[in-house]
């Protein structure tokens, strides 16, 4: 049903549809409407799933994590001091290897306070095990809900699935809400590997030696490099049900591009409309936007980026004493593998500051006219962080 | 002729508490009372080390060594789940040291009694920090020592069984692991209930409390007989029931037995003691409907 | 299609922190250097019983349910539990450790108790006649019926001699039916002779038949008793009107002393005196003002049961203290008159002994028509063989009940027993045990050390013939208060059977004293802490930290598992009862 949607709606919808059965959750600005629009579900008989209203996101999580090992599916979503307070717990998820699917959705971590997006909060997350997508418009965000649960349900690893703040949750857009038949097909009832169990009681999360804790943390990473391959498996089986499929990157003109630019989330719809423009002009650009964060598809953006003969990368964050964080991590994974393409890092956006098509020509601009990349960020393009 | 004994362990022989241990005795009793159908959150704590080293386990029933805050949220999303599949049978007991629930655990337990998750949540207070080596908790009594309050702690006791009666869950209960038939009735009792119940179990620590290990049975006792830990319920946060009369023996005989409270001078003790009387005094009161309330909370006539 | 990517989960191998084993592997044993060893001990109150009952497994027995093994506890020593039920001086009670708690446990009541509702087949496994040898026992008071029970438990063929038309002796010649109903000492009786036991009563050996007739026997038990009421003006009597206090309970009505205008004086201050006096009274229908006891003791030194003389005072009975008689005359209405002087009983440091003092010169005369001398009783030595040693008046024995001639043995009062039943009856069980031992060519003292209990030198005859599935007892040890560990108990009132009233009592004969009810018994049952004796409780096992106490069903008692106990010693400590002690590991 085609429907117009929040894009904090569009999440609910996702996370109703994956049909959960424990659901904790604690209200934050910008995420408060996707806990409220699931309570009003509740409140109507038609969540299908028991609402704990918790006192704290770190409560909601331990009560996902407890959950997911009692063999339910579960979901919860948060954002910025929220997420940042489950921090220890998004390390236990992974380490118990539970699919939790969440929803972030990113915002300013204070201080100073602020409400409006960048990207810092989930980012800074990148090292606990979590699958992390970057999606750009409110369907994007629906559809990578549900194909969240079937990924991490495969390769047993928690997903969050991160919106920006505002500029995706409060945004209205036309939404194609599938049908719960279809996802039913799509996404069969959750069958864990291990659960707590009266009729086989065993102990969970003990104390472990040095090498058995070298080992599951071995286990974990090669699950983790699998899911590369699930996640594009899981895509292309929901392109076939639902007509929607979205990879791990998304490139645009970038095949013969010589100029090409790489960023993530709604930075990357402002980014399309420029790169068409250009093109228009006879200008040789294109754009990857990086869907997949965790795990990084580094060989997909191997294979797309290796021709360019510069390429620039927007961030909507600064990680002090290094750079914006894709930049970092881009740049380590084309480290010996392309030949020394001149990787120009911006910053744009910062505290959800608006990232405008004129920010964005100013981008290319730059990268046509400086030979070499300066050795920290760019982030005084004019009129930027205003 | 002796009779079959009929309790069944399901907490395993070979575990690494320490001998003499006043906590796992009471552990062994909750599992006992609780039986097969139970699911159980252990937390940081003497009990982490108790339920033992990866791949061996002590704990015969499903157990989930969770994070320190979240003996409470971690039993509420077992519950839930539970719920969610129409599992009605199963008990789900948070188990927690005091450190766990009075202080780092507290919000969490706050939130779920708020909530009146169907949980049963055993505190099992041996009054600091013991697995980590002694330290301070807000469960420590007044005066005395640990590791990181070497002359004694300066204020008293959070009073945890009040601090849960007030949060008007069905059922709250103070138990002490050296009363074995009132922790099982206890543990019965809460079985039945649908919703919170918590239940205080005093944990005698010699190590901790500095005493020979075999004296834990006598300062157990000693501690409800002397009325420093009385015994009793609050359903509902308004019926008080005393379940067990003291011998009335003075604080002094409690204090004395152990090295934690060695360095009291007569001033203390008779300062503990007038806490220890007026404490009782007020329960007693409550316990008979006194305070202008009958026993079911209404004004008495 | 993506499903096949998810990892196996194999429990063995799990790619998560879940358990596949216990920590049974973990021998927690080898941290121990104290062992807990399980042994009953020795009770306070049996240590006092002269007869030396396992009190604390009776109770044990009744609280569980089963009185009639209960009841068998008691008939293992004691033959005769209905009758000490009624009148024993309970030296238990005095001992009960209860009493430095709160205060101590209705043992006499308890054995009443036992005795009126349990019910045993004594018979049952005994070897009844199998033993060819013979044996005589000369009285059927309690030492004489004692030593006909045990002997014939043990399978000797026993007879009893006895001298009156019926059995019983002191028991139903001395004591009074209000203190010790005539029907309760006939049901113990008649238990005693169920066993085979052959009787010949009216039968006064050394005057008919002679004593060589006993030779015929392979051994004699002499049980006769201090028959003779000491007269100190044997005599001087100058007319009829003086009779010793033993004459007078053997037949009460013989001596028309119904006429309640008679004056009376019971000269003494123990049992005698005071039975003599209460049933003079219930003679008289509760008359009671002419009826005067005289002794020379203070109040608080005589030697009557402390409550017989309560209850004496309570049917009005006048006791006069502080006087002694030196003088008897007749009066010219046809009784006496009586010149006491002022006394007082003093123990000599010498002897040892308690002796009669003069103090100042007060001196009174009393009139009366009849004297009732209560004032000690003597043997009545012209009917034992002439070559029996005697000693002070008491047959001479040795530690082990024998005598001066081979074969005969001797017991009870007549031997210097104490004057108790507790004590003639515990004699009665020396002397077959002494009995036995000769007959088998065995030394006393050897066989019978092991079955010493406490320190007090009564014997039990349980231990002496066990079987080899009963628990262990360490008899020697006796279980002092300190050692309860009374923080599992809480203080509670002792029961008191009801009496009946002093005014209404005193007219007849009626049993003075009740049992105690069901529910009071089990109140008071419930109080007895059970010193020495495991019950089963489970206490141990609750405060076993490492469940390493278990119970082993087939030898009936708890034991500790070595690969896990760590020596802790809670059990120790949490029995309350002192079955656990702590031993070192490699002891």
């Amino acid at each position: 049903m085609r429907m117009f949607l929040k894009g904090n709606d569009a999440a609910a919808y996702g996370a109703r549809l994956a049909r959960p059965k424990v659901i904790a959750a604690y209200p934050i600005t910008p995420q408060s409407p996707i806990y409220e629009r699931l309570s009003e579900w509740d409140g109507q008989g038609i969540l299908g799933a028991r609402m704990m209203r918790v006192e704290s996101e770190h409560s909601a999580m331990a009560a996902c994590i407890s959950a997911s090992l009692t063999g339910v599916r579960t979901f919860t979503a948060t954002a910025s001091q929220g997420l940042a307070l489950m921090h220890e717990l998004l390390h236990f998820a992974s380490g118990m290897r539970v699919p939790i699917v969440m929803v972030n959705v990113n915002r300013a971590m204070a201080a100073p306070w602020s409400f409006w997006s960048e990207q810092t909060d989930s980012l800074s997350q990148r090292d606990t095990g979590w699958l992390q997508f970057y999606v750009a418009d409110n369907q994007e965000a629906l559809d990578t809900v549900i194909q969240a649960f079937k990924i991490s349900e495969t390769v047993l690893l928690p997903s969050m699935v991160v919106l920006e703040a505002f500029y995706i949750s409060h945004f209205m857009e036309p939404v194609d809400v599938p049908d719960q038949e279809k996802v039913d097909a799509f996404l069969s009832e959750y069958e864990p590997a291990f659960r707590l169990d009266t009729k086989s009681p065993r102990s969970f999360c003990q104390t472990v030696s040095q090498a058995q804790y070298a080992q599951f943390r071995i286990q974990r990473y090669e699950a983790m490099r699998q899911a590369l391959k699930v996640t594009q498996i899981v895509d292309q089986e929901y392109g076939e049900m639902f007509g929607r499929r979205y990879g791990l990157i998304e490139s645009h003109r970038a095949e013969d591009a010589e100029i090409i630019l790489v960023t993530a989330g709604t930075i990357g719809g402002t980014t399309r409309v420029v790169i068409d423009e250009l093109r228009a002009m006879g200008k040789k650009v294109g754009m990857v936007r990086i869907r997949v964060f965790r795990p990084f598809p580094k060989e997909s953006l191997v294979r797309t980026l290796h021709h360019a003969k510069k390429i620039a990368i927007i961030d909507r964050n600064l990680s002090p004493g290094q750079e914006g964080i894709f930049s970092e991590e881009l740049k380590s994974c084309l480290y010996g593998l392309v030949r020394d393409v001149p990787v120009f890092s911006y910053v744009l956006g910062l505290g959800g500051t608006n990232v405008s098509p004129a920010h964005i020509r100013s981008v290319i601009e730059m990268t046509e006219r400086l030979k070499t990349p300066p050795t920290g960020p760019i982030y005084d393009i004019e009129g930027a962080h205003a | 002729m002796l009779k079959k004994r009929e309790s069944i362990d399901y907490l395993c022989e070979g575990h690494m508490a320490c001998a003499g241990c006043g906590e796992v005795l009471g552990l062994k009793l909750v599992l006992e009372a609780a039986g097969p159908k139970t699911m159980a959150v252990v937390v940081p704590s003497c009990l982490g080390i108790i339920l033992g080293p990866f791949p061996c386990t002590s704990f015969r029933v499903p157990t989930f060594h969770a994070a320190f805050e979240t003996a409470a949220s971690s039993a509420a999303g077992i519950a839930n789940a539970l719920a969610a599949v129409g599992d009605e049978e199963t008990t789900v007991v948070a188990l927690a040291g005091d450190g766990g629930t009075t202080d780092i655990g507290f919000q969490a337990l706050s939130g779920a009694a708020d909530r009146n998750e169907n949980i049963l949540y055993c505190c099992f207070d041996n009054e600091a920090y013991m697995n980590t080596g002694v330290q301070v908790s807000s469960s420590t009594p007044q005066k005395a020592w640990t590791m990181t309050t070497p002359k004694g702690k300066p204020l008293r006791k959070k009073n945890m069984v009040e601090i849960m009666g007030a949060h008007a869950i069905p059922y709250c209960a103070s138990a002490c692991s050296c009363f074995p038939g009132d922790l099982r009735n206890k543990i019965r009792e809460a079985k039945k209930i649908k919703g919170m119940k918590y239940i205080h179990i005093l944990s005698p620590c010699p190590t901790g409390w500095r005493f020979p290990e075999n004296q834990t049975p006598t300062v157990g006792r000693l501690a409800v007989e002397t009325r420093y830990y009385p015994l009793y319920e609050i359903r509902d946060g308004r019926e008080y029931r005393i379940t067990h009369q003291p011998l009335d023996m003075p604080v002094g005989q409690y204090l004395s037995k152990q090295g934690r409270f060695k360095h009291l001078t007569e001033e203390d003790v008779e300062f503990i003691q007038t806490d220890v009387d007026r404490k009782w005094n007020e329960l007693q009161l409550k316990a008979s409907g006194g305070g202008g309330m009958n026993s079911k909370g209404r004004p008495a006539p | 299609m993506s499903m096949k990517y998810r990892p196996a989960w194999d429990p063995e191998n799990p790619f998560v922190a879940v358990s596949s084993g216990t920590t049974h592997i973990f021998k927690t044993g080898t941290q121990r250097s104290e062992k807990p060893v399980f042994v009953n001990k020795t009770a306070s109150c049996r240590n006092a019983c002269p007869i030396g009952i396992n009190i604390p497994l009776a109770i044990h027995k009744a609280s569980s349910g089963d009185m009639d093994g209960a009841l068998g506890v008691y008939l293992e020593e004691n033959p005769l539990p209905g009758v000490c039920g009624r009148v024993c001086y309970h030296p238990c009670e005095k001992e009960c450790n209860r009493a430095l708690f709160d205060e101590p446990i209705n043992l006499r009541s308890f054995e009443r108790f036992v005795s009126d509702h349990g019910r045993v087949d004594i018979r049952k496994g005994l070897p009844l006649g199998t033993r060819k040898k013979s044996i005589a026992v000369v009285g059927s008071g309690p030492a004489g019926l004692s030593a006909a029970y045990h002997l014939a438990r043990i399978g000797y063929l026993v007879t009893l001699l006895e001298a009156q038309s019926e059995l019983g002796g002191m028991l139903r010649y001395g004591i009074p039916p209000y203190r010790l109903p005539k029907s309760i000492l006939d049901k113990d009786i008649q238990r005693i002779l169920s066993l085979g036991v052959t009787v010949r009563t009216a039968t006064k050996v050394g005057r008919d038949p002679a004593w060589e007739a006993l030779k015929l026997y392979d051994a004699v038990f002499l049980a006769v008793g201090l028959q003779v009421g000491k007269n100190p003006f044997a005599g001087k009597e100058p007319n009829d009107s003086i009779l010793t206090g033993t004459e007078f309970l053997r037949d009460p009505q013989r001596w028309s002393l119904e006429d309640e205008n008679q004056r009376v004086l019971v000269i003494g201050g123990g049992n005698v005196a005071i039975d003599v006096a209460r049933t003079l009274l219930r003679l008289r229908r509760g008359q009671g003002r002419n009826i005067t006891v005289l002794c020379p003791e203070q109040r608080e030194l005589m030697p009557a049961i402390p409550e017989e003389i309560a209850e004496a005072l309570e049917e009005g009975i006048s006791i006069i203290n502080g006087w002694a008689p030196h003088g008897i005359r007749p009066t010219d209405s046809g009784g006496i008159s009586l010149d006491l002087f002022r006394a007082e009983v003093k123990r000599d440091t010498a002897t040892g002994n308690l002796r009669i003092v003069k103090v100042g010169e007060e001196a009174r005369r009393v009139p009366a028509e009849r004297v009732i001398l209560a004032v000690g009783q003597g043997l009545d030595a012209g009917v034992l063989p002439r070559e029996l040693e005697i000693k002070r008046d008491k047959i001479l024995t040795n530690a082990s009940k024998a005598t001066s001639l081979p074969s005969i043995f001797a017991g009870g009062d007549a031997a210097g027993e104490k004057a108790f039943v507790a004590d003639a009856i515990a004699s009665g069980k020396k002397g077959a045990l002494a009995i036995h031992l000769y007959l088998e060519g065995a030394v006393f003292d050897d066989e019978l050390r092991d079955h010493q209990i406490g320190q007090s030198g009564s014997l039990s005859f349980q231990h002496f013939f066990e079987k080899a599935d009963q628990p262990l007892y360490d008899l020697r040890n006796v279980v002092t208060f300190e050692q309860i560990n009374t923080l599992f108990f809480s203080k509670k009132a002792r029961a008191l059977p009801g009496k009946l009233a002093p005014d209404d009592r005193k007219k007849a004969f009626e049993e003075v004293t009740g049992g105690l009810g069901a529910e009071s018994m089990e109140m008071e049952w419930g109080r007895c802490f059970r010193c020495g004796t495991c019950i089963d409780c489970e206490n141990c096992i609750d405060f076993c930290p490492d469940m390493s106490i278990l119970k082993d069903m087939k030898a009936g008692s708890y034991i500790f598992n070595p690969d896990y106990c760590k020596g802790c010693g809670m059990c120790a400590v949490a029995c309350p009862r002192q079955v656990i002690s702590m031993k070192a590991e490699h002891a």
